[in-house]
């Protein structure tokens, strides 16, 4: 309510400013991404390797079902010029950007590591962005969103983008504001409020310097989303089934929520020579707060509805699964978390001890990123780019008690670990032992991380008239720090600097180009890296000590691509070969282990797989005003050796077992083997577009827990059992269909001469409602005692199912 | 001025769109728990003449019992599983939840719908649970499943007092089954003091033989999880309370925690033994 009442006033203060602009512009922006189909740059040559077929079908319509180009998550946004992914934590800064990349100018999707004069960038997909403001008239759009989701309305999104052309002093800004509300209950993961914020200023001098500065404020505050068993799904009769939500006091809560305020400010620089050499100098800041809330509890019931041993199929007994099954049809509030139920339990412990909260896990970030890339071309169309990036990160990890419960106040205590008698071995600070925890103050982790990265690279290039040639090298220094600032009970490192860890990084890259002629390409890309460990492996648990992980490797990757591409005035195609080898990955996970009754640290070590594949793409014009994309990959990802792996006990970090995982062949991605997707876009007149597309996903794993695929399990089932267990499950083969229209039109008011252009599109995801996992997943608890697949099944997020978005522009210039 | 008046009107418009635009999401039910808790109630003592030992009773009649919680898993010293009580008698109900004592703390009032429950007993100790297996030769019976405690278990008072039943060796019989009992002039047997009540270490569940005075004997019976399970069984005489439990023919007693233990007095020993009288009668609780 007071959201909307902030909007309210925030619109009745802006309208006047807003009618006294002028008004102008030159495009209506997509504010999902910058790239759509009908921008995207496909001519791959060196000059110019923006976007493909592929790459705006995995964008737009493969998230659906974790269809990854080339097993990356996700596009890396380089945003100004810098990385701003940090070695700790999973801090990525996509939430910063994702919101209002509407108000960013793209600079260039760099595909499959090829050669880009915007710098080296070590990673599969590189969306490169800008904030700086271009020397556009002035302008003002305006962009409404009104999306569904499960059949029910409404999330809402408004957008204004203001760019106040050049002004006097070679200055030129733009404005941007978003906002997003999505109730309780429209989205899977509860709701959304987000605010995001933008002013970029830049300001130009003697046409080839500019100096520019952006503020993004972003703050978000949202509940997430949680996976479930199938067999909670269909209890609850709800394909966006959530667990993570329950009643209190006869209203929604949202236990699990995250939070994000950060403000960031970037600074870049750049000077041009004449037209063959240019200088940029890019620093970013980040002075901001994330935080997670979750439901905790101790000594107490396990308080999740679909926990394993309340659904039916825990029951052996067939009546009482039937009585099981029909209480949860007629009661679905059953299948919801209990909040008044965990505060009369709080409530009625003895001194207001309670046993249920929810906790809020805080990063408190101080991040300094930056870049620097000099290009110059010499005689001979040789090209040569040399620059660093650099990473200054500090996060602080701390828990605050976000909310009692009803109680008064929580035990500092390590949730997880028995009472051994030991009295300070579960004691989260023996400092101060057996402190009470009010609400809102610190408990449990609190520990600073560190870290540096310095990575200089060089690159340079050549361009003949039948072949252009470029090879990169890159060199990274890192470390990373822990700063405990409570003594564990249990570990005598947890407080204090743990010293810098240090490593050394490579990587290498090599390309050819072939012009056959003016509509043939063959390119061939050659890479190498040398990776310092991942964050998760150098220390085993940060949130409670400094000890390193049994298998602190540094990962290394190769590959090489091949590609072919022909282009003629009606017919684009391309076809790629691939083969990816990466070894020395590694995996960590503390989980409760059946067998021995305690939890464990699980680590995995030599983790070696390799990806190969082959991608083909087509876009041609069928008819006149029907344009049609085709895409189809077949890809491969195997574990090509079997890997070690460890469990230490978490109380005092000796073995449990040790052994080899029997992974060799053994399928390592989650995402489909093969993928065919097609798209119509029709235009019969100006101004109308309708287009329909559809993927077609086979052969997709569920993503596998490797523990249970042990040596120590071999020898306990027989072999059949055993074959079960390390089989892969396969998923159903998925098909989504997606379609959009749209109308676009312009006029020129007649007195102010300004030209108006509104756009309104309607479009409309999974319109046959096919009910597709966007995340399926073995679960690491395992049946290690009667290896019962069925007892800890695999889980799921499925997809909201059909949905629509309509969504209106108004841009006056 | 009139364009802008134009654009002042299209953004007001987006914004009154915006914040006034219906919020028709689909809400989840939160619809009460109806439970019919309306009928007679049965007395447990009634209730338990259904029963016959070995056999296992489907109660398919809606037919209810209410009964004080006077034992419960709070010390870990009973597993999954409620003594309640009236004052005819009293049963175990086993449930299939942990920490249970936060729901159902001593002193609780519970009603119990006991239609779709089965009447069992193990080792002659009787008790009403969810489910019972008998595929293998052997009776296997669980609990109620936890989601389904609000369909048989309405509360109905807290904080209810209890006193425990005054009983001497002599009276000890099936009937007094899942009661809270006080037993006076016992003491611990010359081999068992100073013995833990179980093996904490090992997890191993024991009994100590406590010795009436007056003569006979019956066995406090403690888990090997029992968070007192490596308390050391006093060697004074005394007082003793806790719920009475049969494991076949031997009579047992179930410790809820080692405050019902009052065995401070010097142990009936000579001229007490042979009075079979303590010499000094502490104070019961």
């Amino acid at each position: 309510m007071h959201l909307r009442l902030f909007y309210f006033l925030f619109f009745i203060l802006l309208s006047p400013l807003l009618a006294n602009t002028q008004i102008a512009g030159e495009q209506i922006v997509n504010e999902d991404e910058v790239v759509t189909p009908s921008n995207a740059e496909w001519i791959p040559t060196l000059l110019n390797a923006n976007g493909s077929p592929l790459y705006n079908f995995v964008i737009y319509n493969g998230r659906i079902f974790s269809w990854n180009i080339r097993g990356s998550a996700q596009s890396k946004r380089i945003v100004d010029g810098i990385d701003w992914q940090s070695s700790i934590g999973q801090w990525s800064g996509d939430p910063l950007f994702a919101g209002i990349q509407f108000a960013y100018k793209s600079k260039e999707v760099v595909i499959n590591r090829s050669y880009t004069h915007n710098g080296y960038w070590g990673y599969p997909i590189v969306n490169l962005i800008s904030s700086e403001s271009v020397e556009e008239k002035k302008s003002v759009a305006v962009i409404n969103t009104f999306s569904n989701t499960m059949n029910t309305s409404n999330m809402k999104t408004i957008a204004l983008l203001l760019k106040n052309g050049l002004r006097p002093g070679n200055l030129i800004a733009t404005t941007a504001l978003k906002f997003e509300d999505a109730p309780y209950g429209v989205l899977p993961n509860g709701f959304k409020q987000s605010f995001h914020f933008l002013l970029s200023v830049d300001k130009k001098w003697k046409h080839n310097s500019s100096i520019g500065v952006s503020l993004l404020w972003t703050n978000t505050n949202q509940g997430r989303a949680a996976t479930s068993s199938n067999e909670a799904i269909e209890l609850s009769q709800q394909r966006a089934y959530s667990p993570n939500w329950g009643w209190y006091h006869q209203r929604l809560y949202y236990p699990s929520t995250k939070q994000i305020n950060v403000p960031v400010l970037s600074v870049r620089y750049q000077k041009k020579w004449k037209e063959n050499a240019f200088l940029e100098m890019n620093n970013g800041f980040i002075v901001g707060n994330e935080s997670r809330s979750s439901l905790t509890w101790t000594n107490s019931a396990d308080p999740r509805p679909d926990y394993y041993k309340y659904l039916p199929s825990y029951t052996t007994d067939v009546n009482l699964k039937k009585q099981l099954s029909d209480w949860f049809y007629q009661h679905p509030e059953d299948l919801q978390i209990k909040f008044d139920q965990l505060e009369n339990i709080n409530k009625a412990s003895k001194d207001g001890r309670s046993f249920y909260i929810v906790n809020q896990e805080n990063n408190a970030m101080r991040m300094w990123h930056g870049s620097l890339l000099f290009s110059k071309v010499l005689p001979q169309k040789i090209s040569i780019q040399t620059g660093m990036q650099y990473a200054f990160d500090q996060i602080h990890f701390y828990n605050t008690l976000k909310d009692l419960l009803g109680g008064a106040y929580y035990y500092n205590y390590n949730n997880w670990m028995n009472d051994d008698s030991l009295a300070l071995s579960f004691q989260q600070d023996i400092q101060y032992p057996d402190k009470k925890i009010k609400q809102g103050e610190r408990w449990g982790a609190d520990y600073r991380m560190r870290s540096y990265k310095l990575s200089p690279w060089i690159q340079i290039q050549k361009q003949g008239p039948v072949f252009e040639s470029s090879i990169a090298i890159k060199y990274g220094l890192e470390g990373i720090e822990r700063i405990g600032y409570n003594q564990n009970g249990l570990y005598v490192n947890s407080k204090g600097s743990s010293r810098f860890q240090h490593f050394n990084t490579a990587e290498l890259k090599a390309q050819l180009l072939y012009k056959l002629n003016g509509r043939i390409y063959l390119r061939s890309i050659f890479f190498g890296q040398w990776l310092a460990p991942s964050y998760q492996s150098i220390f085993i648990d940060p949130d409670l000590n400094a000890f390193g992980s049994p298998y602190r490797l540094q990962e290394k990757k190769w590959g090489a691509d091949l590609s072919f591409f022909y282009r003629a005035p009606n017919l684009k195609t391309s076809l790629s070969v691939y083969h990816h080898q990466t070894n020395n990955e590694t995996d960590n996970k503390m989980f409760y282990h059946d067998a021995y009754g305690l939890f464990v640290y699980g680590s995995i070590g030599h983790l070696n797989s390799i990806l190969q594949g082959l991608e083909w793409a087509v876009e041609t014009s069928l008819l006149q005003n029907v344009k049609i994309n085709y895409v189809t990959t077949l890809s491969n990802c195997f574990y090509t050796d079997d890997a070690n792996y460890q469990y230490l006990d978490v109380n005092n970090l000796q073995i449990k077992e040790a052994g080899l995982l029997h992974l060799r062949d053994m399928s390592k991605s989650n995402g489909p083997v093969m993928v065919n997707a097609i798209s119509l876009i029709y235009q019969p007149i100006y101004g109308y577009t309708f287009g329909l597309t559809t993927v077609y996903g086979q052969e997709r794993p569920v993503a596998m827990n490797l523990f249970r695929r042990s040596d120590w399990v071999r020898q306990k089932v027989d072999p059949i059992t055993w074959d079960q267990i390390r089989q892969v499950p396969l998923l159903k083969d998925q098909l989504v269909m997606n379609a959009f229209a749209s109308r676009f039109f312009q006029f020129i008011t007649k007195r102010t001469k300004k030209r108006v252009r509104w756009n309104t599109s309607i479009s409309a995801r999974n319109i046959l409602n096919a009910l597709i996992p966007i995340i399926a997943y073995e679960q690491t608890r395992f049946d290690y005692i009667r290896f019962n697949k069925e007892k800890f099944p695999i889980k799921y997020l499925m997809d909201a199912g059909a949905s629509y978005s309509i969504r209106i522009q108004l841009q006056i210039q | 001025m009139k364009n802008k008046s134009w654009l002042l009107g299209c953004i007001s418009l987006g914004a009154f769109y915006f914040l006034f635009m219906p919020a028709c999401f689909k809400k989840s039910v939160n619809a009460a728990v109806i439970n019919n808790f309306e009928d007679s109630i049965t007395s447990i003592k009634t209730f338990r003449k259904m029963h016959s030992m070995g056999m296992a009773e489907y109660i398919a009649q809606p037919i209810f019992i209410q009964g004080t919680v006077v034992a419960n898993d709070e010390h870990d010293n009973i597993y999954k599983s409620l003594y309640i009580q009236d004052k005819t008698g009293g049963i175990v109900l086993v449930l299939d939840g942990q920490s249970l004592y936060q729901t159902y703390p001593i002193g609780t009032l519970i009603k119990v719908k006991t239609q779709n429950l089965f009447l069992t007993d193990y080792r002659h100790m009787v008790q009403l649970v969810a489910s019972v297996d008998s595929s293998s030769g052997v009776l296997i019976t669980s609990g109620i499943p936890t989601p389904l405690f609000a369909k048989h278990i309405q509360v109905v008072a807290e904080n209810e007092p209890i006193f425990p039943l005054m009983v001497n060796y002599k009276n000890l019989s099936d009937t007094l089954q899942a009661r809270l009992i006080q037993i006076n002039a016992v003491e611990f047997s010359a081999a068992d003091t100073g013995k833990t009540y179980a093996d904490k270490k090992n997890k191993i569940g024991m009994s100590r033989s406590l010795k009436f005075c007056t003569g006979g004997t019956i066995y406090l019976r403690t888990s090997g999880y029992a968070d007192f399970a490596g308390v050391t069984a006093p060697a004074g005489n005394g007082i003793v309370i806790g719920v009475y439990s049969v494991f076949n023919n031997e009579k047992q007693l179930i410790l809820r925690d080692t405050n019902d233990i009052l065995l401070t007095a010097k142990r009936c020993t000579g001229a007490a033994w042979l009075q079979n009288l303590p010499q000094t009668a502490p104070k019961a609780p």
